[in-house]
């Protein structure tokens, strides 16, 4: 007992040691970054060539060790079980794409080619951005790293043959390989590669906290590799499923004929997005919000459906209400609204409206999973009609 | 010129003297102050358009400052954008309750920063009766 009550403090004393450590190692790393970025920005004056290539190493090292901070940070994070994920309904394709563009350059500087492909008409996943684009970049950067130059790194996304419930990402590298005893302990917190060829090993971080990012998301990661035939990192994010997530809703069978509400939640700036970024945290802060406003029954709040043809975000919630209930619900939400104060400065206008959809079932007897999956088709198609481009006209 | 004074607030001296540059060559004047003290002096002084603010400050950390300002009806429409190297994680929320109106870690994206300063900086102050409008039945 009293030998795990001071480890469980010593784990303690880690992680406000580590959380302080990369707290202090932010600001002399922000005066850098601030001011390489001056003058690479040529606000202290003209910059030529030579000088801007050497102004990007010195930023791709600031942002490299910037990286290694929040590595550290995600690390107490994990140990503190204060991991987060936050699931939407997003396209791997696109999300890859970002992750190959961050690491184009670092990719260049060492002649490697860096190459992405998706199979056809891949379904959406159900995963957090920002965190896929997190571990895909962090694979990227690995295979990059214990490739030689004029190598090749592919990244690949496509259905998971051993279960079609879920997308498979795998980024591929022509390095030097694994050997079984690494491969088996690539994943653990603060594993080195021995007698590793890298020119830099890193913290021995990066693949624990992908592994731990991809299981939030309930997929798995593996590698397949060999030493000195290359190797292959790949893992796996549920597709997204509306009937997955709606079926809570309809576990109580004597209560299917109540019909479903569909609430909408309109989010609009005033005068466009600053950044992209903005747009990300806004969102993010509304759904928090949003969630907070259901009652801890069976609602859900649907993650983002796709673009909605204007700047306009678009929230969606689903809960077991009629005309009236819905009404009253609308109402609050709306109150709620008017009444926080972030939302209040943020320069943002919301519009709600709802619409009730019958629920009648076809026969008494048909089975949950037929009768979920004919809900879910309903309401995607109630779905397409509110997010298709041009339909926010009626708007004043 | 478009003569918007910004209040800079952080003890680094050096994190001061990078934003003043990046925010002089935006054409935006430039005040400052290293504590929470200052802060509250400075800004009552020169009433400023905006303020950056630090969250680890000596003599009033920077939710104190955020705290004093808002309790001051002519010190509480003045802007806050929080810039600050603490976990946004745990301080983000904390921060835009306490009353600001962005949250940047950082190292800072100086685009990023720039272009949120310039949006808070045009935007109308919000009514917020005037905030939720229901658009009724949606069409299907």
């Amino acid at each position: 007992m009293e030998t795990e009550r001071i480890r469980n403090q010593q784990v303690q004393l880690n992680d406000e040691f580590l959380s302080h450590v990369s707290h202090e190692l932010r600001s002399p790393l922000a005066a850098i970054y601030e001011f390489v970025s001056i003058v690479s920005d040529g606000i202290a004056g003209e910059v030529n060539a030579e000088q801007a290539e050497y102004l990007q190493i010195a930023t791709r090292n600031v942002l490299q060790l910037r990286s290694m901070i929040d590595d550290l940070l995600d690390v107490t994070r994990v140990q503190g079980g204060k991991l987060r994920v936050e699931p939407r309904c997003i396209s791997v394709p696109d999300v890859a794409a970002e992750a190959i563009s961050f690491c184009r350059s670092s990719a260049a500087a060492r002649e490697i080619a860096l190459t992405f492909d998706a199979s056809a008409g891949l379904p959406r996943a159900y995963a957090d951005p920002r965190r896929i684009r997190q571990i895909i970049v962090n694979l990227i950067s690995n295979a990059i790293k214990f490739t030689p130059a004029k190598g090749q790194v592919k990244v690949h996304a496509g259905i998971y043959e051993k279960n079609p419930n879920f997308l498979s990402i795998e980024v591929m590298d022509t390095g030097f390989g694994l050997s079984e005893e690494s491969s088996r302990h690539v994943f653990e917190r603060l594993y080195q590669v021995p007698d590793s060829q890298a020119a830099r090993k890193g913290l021995g971080l990066g693949l624990y906290i992908c592994k731990e990012l991809v299981c939030r998301h309930g997929g798995e990661i593996w590698v397949r590799t060999r030493l000195g035939e290359g190797s292959t990192f790949c893992f796996t994010v549920p597709i997204f499923s509306l009937a997955a997530l709606i079926a809570p809703m309809f576990r109580d069978a004597t209560k299917r004929a109540e019909p479903v509400a569909l609430f909408v939640v309109r989010m609009r700036p005033e005068s466009g997005w600053a950044t992209e970024e903005a747009r990300e945290e806004a969102s993010l802060d509304t759904r928090n919000f949003l969630q907070r406003c259901l009652p801890p029954s069976l609602d859900v709040l649907l993650p983002e459906m796709g673009p909605t043809g204007s700047g306009d975000v678009m929230f969606l919630l689903a809960a077991r209400a009629n005309e009236a209930e819905a009404a009253v619900m609308s109402r609050r939400i709306c109150e709620q609204f008017s009444i926080n104060e972030p939302l209040a400065r943020s320069g943002l206008t919301f519009a709600i409206s709802h619409r009730v959809l019958a629920t009648a079932p076809h026969e008494d007897r048909e089975p949950t999973e037929e009768f979920v999956n004919r809900m879910a088709a309903r309401m995607q198609e109630c779905i397409d009609n509110i997010t298709r481009p041009g339909s926010d006209r009626d708007e004043q | 010129m478009n003569n918007k004074k910004i209040l800079i607030v952080d003890d680094d001296p050096d994190v001061r003297r990078g934003l003043q540059v990046r925010l002089k060559a935006n054409h935006y004047e430039t005040l400052f102050a290293s504590d929470g003290i200052t802060t509250i002096a400075e800004a009552r002084k020169h009433q400023p358009d905006l303020i950056i603010l630090d969250l680890g400050l000596p003599a009033g950390d920077g939710f104190a400052v955020m705290d004093l300002l808002s309790s001051n009806d002519a010190l509480s429409v003045i802007p806050i954008i929080v810039v600050s190297g603490r976990d946004r994680f745990a301080n983000r929320d904390k921060a835009l309750q306490a009353g600001a109106c962005a949250f940047f870690q950082k190292p800072v994206d100086n685009h990023s920063l720039v272009a949120t300063i310039r949006k808070v900086l045009g935007q109308r102050r919000v009514v917020a009766d005037a905030f939720v409008h229901d658009l009724g039945e949606i069409s299907s």
